[in-house]
């Protein structure tokens, strides 16, 4: 007896540091242009990708299962990492030549852009490439959906003629709001495209600081992330979330959770989610394959019933369920993001922005 | 005040073989510490001295982040929040911890196996867990003891006002001290039971009360286990950003390993900054680290384990048992009972909810983890990196203190303090410090980095622990095995070793435990093949799924009790009792 817990804990420890010293994989030479069928082949003879995402976790799951069902013989693995530090790993390994990542789904525009520029990111023209117009990077990395901006709250809470006023930003100055909605200081896109459209030359004359300063003088209760404070909401700890991604409040509520949204208008919509290929991938055509699929109309429909996000593939109809719900936001005035601006001002206007709230919050 | 005198260094005849296999041995454990320690604490020196650019840090050499740092209010003021937090955290932990030991084990109060396990219990859920478990309790307006007291008390108020809010500074302090009061206990449960009680019997019968026995004797026996675990209390809250992060952005309070934190995670990146504050923490615990040494060592007049035997008689409590029973009972609810009953309810909950209805729950997160890959990885990785970073770390912990203490020389006090200093550096620095050594090489994407982190991680508490271990055993044992012609491998392998193996054993389960809810290091070093719990745990709860990481939070206290109970049935060790002389 205990003879075979001996053996079984060498063999134990032998597979152990097996796994330890596994061998990394060396880069290939991908042909230009493959149809679908010849890359599931050369797919099959790979032993699995890994896709590094920043999209919720759970979703970027489902998302995976349903690519290996429609691809039997093909695995993908997830990782969950938001903008930063799934930027800076990729580009410490790349640079250390520690190629372990295949797919990059990054919800950061300029850093993917950065990896583009480096070279980091694999050329791959898409069979539907010429269908995201402008939400492509060359055919390195496409935007897969717009990110929308939501005010998120909770139906046991507010009431049908409150929630109609969400659908204007001043909602959040209103009095009637007062200590009933949540702020998240974080220095997330979903956070600061707002903050954009706040300060936006153009829109000066509604909003600017003194209206981020009203704000703060409504007394927001303040969380660390618009994840948890959605939490929050969910739950009834707060009314309404003040900065959500559409995304987020969807699968909130296809789990059950009582919230609805509004779209505030003018709304800050914009190309959040970026993807593309490593240049340097150790399984580059189930990382082709994936791309092609999650680029497709049935990646795009896929993205909407599974996400609830409006996709970028031009052409396929805005089919998602939501959409005909009655509280729905049926109009919706959108207002593009300025990615210039964006890089000059984002740290100023957020570390402003946080100050104006902490201050307050502390009083 | 206990008169023991100090115990004499073993003198041995050294002859130069044995001579060669030292020095061997020390270069063995110099490099192994170089390797371990010192290496990525340079490179966090090194990032620290580095500009910053928009996506990280240059090759440019800059002193701008560490004159930031040490010198301004943005940074000063969160380390004061630090260090006032971490001093009220230690005092009510102590208080609480030393307090419920004294009972436990100086007294005759009924169920102490249980008392021994369920105050230990606390330990096993992760600072995060044990967060998600106190928001669900407590959370402004949903929390279920709102919930529940509004229903019985407030029935029929609209919108009544919040009964408990975690959402404040007492709610990070009640947190934090839930987290540390079972170290306040384990540090000093083990030197109070192996007292001898004749020293309290002479206090008593000279007419002095129970209380002033116990503060006049009983604990004075017990002070450097006392001071050892104060101070390693408050190292561990000043390295601590998940709880004061989380519950202080509700009212703009920030702590300096939060601000850490936000510096190595926000855009644009703030490495050298967070390296900096790294380095800033190290020179304060850094002390804190040099008092436990002149601790540990002062403790060796506190010799327990020697050739005459010691009886441990309890206080006889009398009818007031039940009133401590009472206070025990109320600490095991708030700390064990409460939380766990809420991570259960949570993890069979599709949405956060304060008053869940019958639609709201189901049971779709635990047919997730073991039908999922990545689930079903995780935990045999758990386990694995769990038990061998725990063995190295006490074989580590055992041979170092083995030698510094039996044959001391300048080389074996060096790897002795170097060896303890990633315990002063917050765990995601360490981690970016260890990332950073050994992204260039094969273990980069393997479980094996992973092991190597943890164990870097975790030698503190191997080396500590097995010290103290050490100089519980009077030498005079070890001289009579040598005077009988026994040598030095050999007095080790018959005496020294099964005296302190209870301990020893115990110290593997501590490590076990910690190294089972590492994430500092953890998040920045996995990849899908060498997924952990707590990095599960951590991505879905960075997405917002937190019920299915309460899930994984009741997973892994089922996973550590079953361990503590297998361990009792199969080798009839009762770990939960060793830790306690593990690490006092």
């Amino acid at each position: 007896m205990l003879q075979r817990h001996r053996i079984a804990f060498v063999l134990t420890l032998c597979a152990f540091f097996m796994q330890l010293t596994a061998p990394a994989s060396a880069q290939t030479t991908v042909p230009a242009r493959l149809t679908d069928a010849q890359v599931y082949e050369l797919a099959k003879k790979e032993s699995g990708a890994l896709l590094i995402t920043g999209m919720p976790f759970a979703v970027a799951k489902v998302l995976a299962a349903e690519f290996e069902k429609k691809y039997p013989g093909v695995k993908l693995d997830v990782i969950y990492l938001v903008g930063l530090e799934l930027y800076q790993r990729f580009t410490l390994e790349t640079k250390n030549n520690q190629h372990i990542t295949d797919i990059m789904h990054i919800n950061d525009f300029p850093s993917m852009k950065s990896l583009v520029d480096q070279g980091n990111i694999a050329a791959w023209p898409v069979p539907t490439a010429n269908r995201f117009g402008k939400n492509r990077i060359g055919d390195f990395a496409y935007s897969l959906y717009y990110t929308d901006v939501v005010a998120m709250y909770n139906e046991t809470r507010v009431t049908e003629a409150e929630a109609a006023l969400l659908e204007r930003w001043e909602w959040s100055t209103d009095p009637k709001f007062k200590d009933r909605f949540g702020v998240a200081v974080q220095r997330c896109s979903t956070c600061y495209a707002p903050m954009q459209t706040f300060l936006d030359p153009a829109n000066s004359a509604q909003f600017g600081w003194p209206f981020l300063e009203k704000i703060a003088e409504n007394k927001p209760a303040l969380y660390r992330n618009t994840d948890f404070m959605g939490d929050r909401v969910a739950a009834g700890e707060k009314d309404i979330a003040f900065t959500e991604a559409e995304g987020y409040a969807f699968g909130q509520r296809a789990r059950g959770a009582p919230v609805r949204w509004k779209i505030p208008s003018p709304a800050p919509s914009f190309a959040n989610a970026w993807i593309g290929i490593s240049k340097f991938a150790p399984h580059p055509y189930t990382a082709r394959l994936y791309l092609n699929w999650i680029t497709s109309e049935e990646g795009a429909r896929m993205l909407q019933d599974k996400y609830g996000a409006r996709t970028m593939l031009d052409g396929v109809p805005d089919n998602r369920s939501i959409t005909k719900e009655p509280w729905y936001t049926k109009k919706v005035t959108y207002q593009q993001v300025d990615w210039e601006r964006w890089g000059k001002e984002q740290t100023t206007v957020m570390t402003k922005w946080e100050a104006l709230l902490n201050n307050r919050a502390r009083r | 005040m206990v008169a023991i005198s100090a115990p004499p260094t073993v003198k041995a005849f050294d002859s130069s073989s044995k001579q060669v296999a030292i020095t061997l041995l020390g270069f063995f454990l110099a490099v192994a510490i170089i390797l371990l320690v010192v290496a990525p604490l340079a490179h966090v020196f090194d990032i620290a001295t580095r500009e910053e650019n928009s996506m990280g840090v240059s090759e440019v050499r800059s002193l701008t982040a560490l004159v930031d740092v040490y010198t301004s209010a943005e940074y000063l003021e969160p380390l004061a929040h630090t260090f006032v937090l971490a001093m009220v955290v230690t005092v009510l932990s102590l208080l609480a911890g030393v307090g419920m030991a004294v009972i436990v084990a100086r007294t005759n109060i009924p169920f102490k196996s249980m008392w021994d396990l369920m105050i230990v219990m606390p330990l096993f859920l992760s600072p995060f867990t044990l967060l998600i478990a106190w928001v669900t309790l407590a959370g402004p307006n949903t929390g279920f003891l709102n919930g529940i007291g509004n229903a019985i008390f407030r029935a029929g108020i609209t919108r009544p006002p919040n009964i408990v809010n975690i959402n404040t500074y007492l709610g990070i302090v009640w947190v934090m001290f839930l987290v540390s009061c079972p170290m306040a206990y384990l540090f000093t449960i083990g030197t109070l039971r192996g007292m001898d009680s004749s020293l309290e019997e002479a206090s008593r019968s000279a007419g002095a009360s129970p209380l002033r026995t116990v503060l006049s004797i009983t604990l004075p026996v017990c002070l450097p286990s006392i001071l050892s675990a104060g101070l390693l209390i408050f190292v561990l809250t000043m390295e601590t950003y998940t709880i004061p992060g989380v519950l202080g952005s509700a009212f703009g309070y920030s702590t300096l390993p939060w601000q850490l934190y936000i510096d190595s995670s926000s855009v644009p990146p703030r490495l050298a900054h967070a390296a900096a504050a790294g380095t800033l923490l190290l020179v304060i615990t850094g002390a804190g680290i040099w008092a436990q040494r002149r601790i540990t060592r002062f403790s060796s007049r506190y010799v327990t384990i020697t050739g005459k035997s010691a009886s441990a008689r309890p206080f006889d409590l009398g009818r007031a048992q039940w009133i401590f029973t009472l206070v025990l009972a109320l600490y095991v609810g708030c700390a064990v009972v409460l939380p766990l009953f809420a991570l259960i309810v949570a993890s069979f909950l599709k949405f956060s909810a304060a008053v869940p209805t019958m639609e709201a729950f189901t049971t779709i997160h635990y047919t997730q983890f073991f039908t999922e890959p990545a689930s079903r990885a995780a935990l045999p990785n758990t386990i694995l990196l769990a038990v061998v970073s725990a063995a190295a770390c006490v074989a580590l912990g055992v041979t170092v203190g083995a030698l510094d203490l039996r044959r001391p020389r300048w080389w074996t006090k060096v790897i002795a303090s170097v060896g303890i200093l990633p315990v002063a550096v917050p765990g995601l620095i360490f981690g970016f410090g260890i990332l950073w050594t050994y992204i260039s090489t094969p273990l980069y994407g393997t479980i094996g980095i992973l092991l190597l982190a943890h164990i870097a991680r975790f030698i503190p508490y191997g080396l500590i622990a097995s010290r103290a271990a050490l100089l519980q055993v009077h030498p005079s044992l070890e001289e009579c095995g040598r005077m009988a012609g026994a040598g030095p491998t050999r007095v080790l392998a018959t005496i020294t070793l099964p005296l302190v193996k209870p301990a020893l054993i115990a110290t593997l389960f501590l490590v076990m435990v910690q190294s089972v809810k590492e994430l500092s290091a953890s998040i920045l070093l996995f990849t899908p093949r060498s997924q952990v719990l707590s990095t599960l745990t951590w991505q879905y709860v960075e997405s917002g799924d937190f019920q299915y990481a309460a899930t994984i939070g009741i997973i892994q206290t089922i996973m550590l009790i079953t361990m503590i109970l297998l361990t009792r049935y199969l080798l009839g060790l009762r770990l939960e009792r060793g830790i306690g002389k593990g690490v006092s």
